[in-house]
């Protein structure tokens, strides 16, 4: 006969000592309901931000196409930095936390990935930028090539009698200014 | 749940209208164009313009119709050629309505953006309100659970040991069962069990009747240190008890011949609270008369000598006052100014901060130089006039000794000549040669049974009144009063 029996009664003392109000699987489902809202929640934020920046970059592209389309050429550089600078903001906000200092062991920066997301968001909204105004911009080329060609048929219809015009005009003169001269003279004889 | 399905569906309406608005604003030509034609005129005959109209009139050239609308004035770039380059028609965009697609796009993102933001928010306060209720709920069952826990905890353990009990009769029959043991061997283990235990439970009450011992003998040494400090055995308090009685006893018998003396007016003078100025000439015993009278108040009253302030202490203190012991002796004039000025401080201070003050007396010899020196003469005078109501409330009794009762005589205090003869009492002694002092004296100041103080009473000073005899009085030679 043992007493091991001691042993495994400490198990069912140990088991029964902590301050456990709920069985563990209901608690592991508790857990793991909360670490679901947690993850909604953060899902739900990164579309957010994500709608920020496709919101943001809608609405430069709509008030370049709405300069260029009411104002014209006249509007083509106010439509370009007001688009830009309001595709800008959602790349500019990211530089918070950027961090940059120079001291006696050379450059430090921290947070160095938000340069470089602001960098992309830059570059992402030049693009939005021109694709605002490529198409005035291909217009306006089309109208400058119309005139280009209306030039040179003046042009080519100007070369066809280059010096008749002014010989003409430089002899019906000379002939008035020589008749002239003639009856002056003819009366006095 | 409702405000979820909400948002989720108006973000989806507001997507789908940015979806929408996005391809209604599609466009091939987003912006309005001009047919025009340059058809020059010919100078030369119908033949010529036939030629030139076809060279270049026919061909079709577009431009924008806002720089079409500029031809002819500042700022535009196509030439004039006035009804050379003509209009042909306008060709407006195919799309008028691409703005407000644009518009609706944009609007519909921000739609969207904001249905996102509002239940991110929800989502975040939802999830914190759910964290506090869980908090509340899990302690609210913690606290409902905690009794039955401990409970259970509690019979578990009793479980357990009933368990260990149960086990160790079925290991014991077992091993019956076995022949490794029987009923008597099991017996004698049980005995010795019992024997372990209850000699155990003695050594654990002789470690505690040592304890108490060890106590007992530290607290009578204790005592006994305690008493050697104190100096009093109990033969000696015995002895001392003895001795009290007989020195009150012998005090007993000096107020009754005090009392018996004349009309007792030197028990009065002892008994009373007001300053004593013992007066005369050289050599009539005013020395020896004011320290009977300290000795006196000393052993009837237990009013032991503060100070002295006397210049000649230290001839004094060998001859006259050999008997007496004060604890402060004033003997320079520096010291005796400074004497008058901390006796004032003193009564004060008694009387304001000493409510359980001990009755002590103050010596003052040769008050008549006092008076004349510059150093104590502002301090003695300030002495006299406080002397007069500060000592009593004191509880300090006061004799002083001077030739003169005069105002110069007694610290030139001006003004207050009748306050001092009615608020003190003075004894005048005589001398017929100058060496031996007479019996006869004069008292001023002592009040009689009506109040009044009398004026010039004649009366005789004991013989036995004398410092000496009082000393021996109570040290074995007790005064022969009949004498």
């Amino acid at each position: 006969m043992t007493y091991d029996i001691e042993e495994s009664q400490d198990e069912v003392v140990s088991e029964i000592a902590p301050d456990t109000p709920l069985p563990k699987d209901l608690i592991e489902h508790l857990e793991s309901r909360k670490q679901h809202r947690k993850d909604v929640i953060n899902t739900t934020e990164k579309l957010t931000r994500f709608f920020v920046g496709w919101s943001l970059n809608s609405t430069g592209f709509f008030i370049a196409k709405y300069l260029l389309i009411t104002g014209g050429s006249v509007n083509l550089w106010l439509a370009i930095s007001l688009s830009f600078s309001i595709c800008s903001v959602g790349s500019l906000a990211g530089l918070t936390g950027l961090r940059v200092n120079y001291n006696s062991d050379g450059l430090e920066v921290d947070n160095m990935q938000n340069l470089l997301k602001t960098a992309g968001g830059l570059v992402f909204a030049g693009i939005t930028t021109w694709l605002a105004v490529k198409d005035h911009q291909y217009f306006e080329n089309l109208t400058k090539e119309t005139v280009t060609q209306i030039s040179q048929d003046i042009q080519t219809i100007e070369k066809q009698n280059p010096q008749s015009d002014p010989w003409v005009s430089i002899a019906v003169a000379l002939a008035l200014f020589i008749g002239s001269i003639a009856i002056i003279f003819k009366g006095r004889e | 749940m409702k405000q979820g399905v909400f948002e989720l569906a108006l973000a989806g309406v507001c997507g789908v209208a940015a979806i929408i608005g996005l391809a209604t604003s599609q466009t091939r030509q987003p912006y309005d164009l001009t047919q025009i034609q340059f058809c020059p005129r010919s100078a030369n005959g119908v033949h010529s313009q036939i030629a030139l109209d076809k060279r270049f009139c026919n061909q079709p050239r577009f431009v924008l119709t806002e720089e079409w609308q500029r031809y002819g004035l500042y700022g535009s770039i196509i030439p004039y050629k006035g009804d050379a380059i003509q209009w042909v028609r306008d060709l407006p965009t195919d799309n008028p309505n691409q703005l407000q697609g644009y518009g609706i796009a944009v609007i519909g993102l921000w739609g969207v953006v904001g249905c996102l933001l509002v239940r991110s928010q929800r989502l975040k306060r939802t999830d914190y309100e759910l964290g506090e209720l869980e908090k509340t709920s899990d302690y609210a069952t913690w606290q409902h659970n905690l009794h039955k826990r401990e409970v259970k905890q509690h019979s578990t353990q009793l479980y357990t040991e009933r368990l260990k009990d149960g086990l160790t009769d079925l290991d014991v029959h077992s091993r019956k069962e076995l022949g490794l043991t029987d009923e008597e061997n099991e017996r004698a283990k049980a005995r010795i069990q019992l024997e372990d235990f209850m000699k155990a439970r003695a050594v654990n009450h002789s470690v505690m009747d040592k304890t108490i011992a060890e106590n007992l003998r530290d607290r009578a040494k204790a005592e006994q240190e305690r008493g050697k400090i104190e100096g009093k055995t109990k033969g000696a308090i015995a002895d001392s008890d003895n001795q009290q009685s007989v020195d009150q006893q012998r005090a007993n018998q000096l107020i009754e011949a005090l009392k018996a003396h004349e009309d007792g007016w030197l028990w009065k003078i002892i008994d009373n609270q007001k300053p004593v100025w013992v007066l005369g000439e050289a050599g009539s015993g005013k020395s020896t008369l004011a320290a009977s009278i300290i000795m006196l108040r000393e052993y009837f009253f237990d009013m032991p000598l503060y100070q002295l302030i006397d210049a000649h202490a230290g001839e004094n203190l060998r001859n006259a006052w050999r008997y007496l012991s004060p604890q402060l002796i004033a003997q320079t004039e520096s010291e005796i100014g400074q004497a008058f000025d901390d006796a004032r401080s003193r009564w004060l201070d008694r009387i304001n901060n000493q409510p359980d003050k001990q009755p002590q007396q103050l010596l003052v010899d040769e008050f008549t130089n006092y008076s004349e020196s510059d150093i104590t003469k502002e301090p003695a005078k300030k002495f006299v006039k406080a002397s007069l109501s500060d000592p009593r409330k004191a509880e300090e009794r006061l004799v002083c000794i001077a030739h003169f009762f005069t105002n110069t005589a007694v610290g030139g205090s001006d003004g207050t000549a009748k306050g001092r003869s009615r608020g003190t009492i003075q004894i005048d002694r005589k001398t017929a040669d100058g060496k031996t002092p007479l019996q006869v004296a004069t008292i001023n100041g002592l009040n009689n049974s009506l109040g009044d103080a009398e004026v010039d009473k004649k009366v005789t000073i004991p013989a036995w009144l004398t410092p000496e005899s009082i000393h021996k009085h109570f040290n074995g030679q007790p005064i022969d009063f009949d004498d």
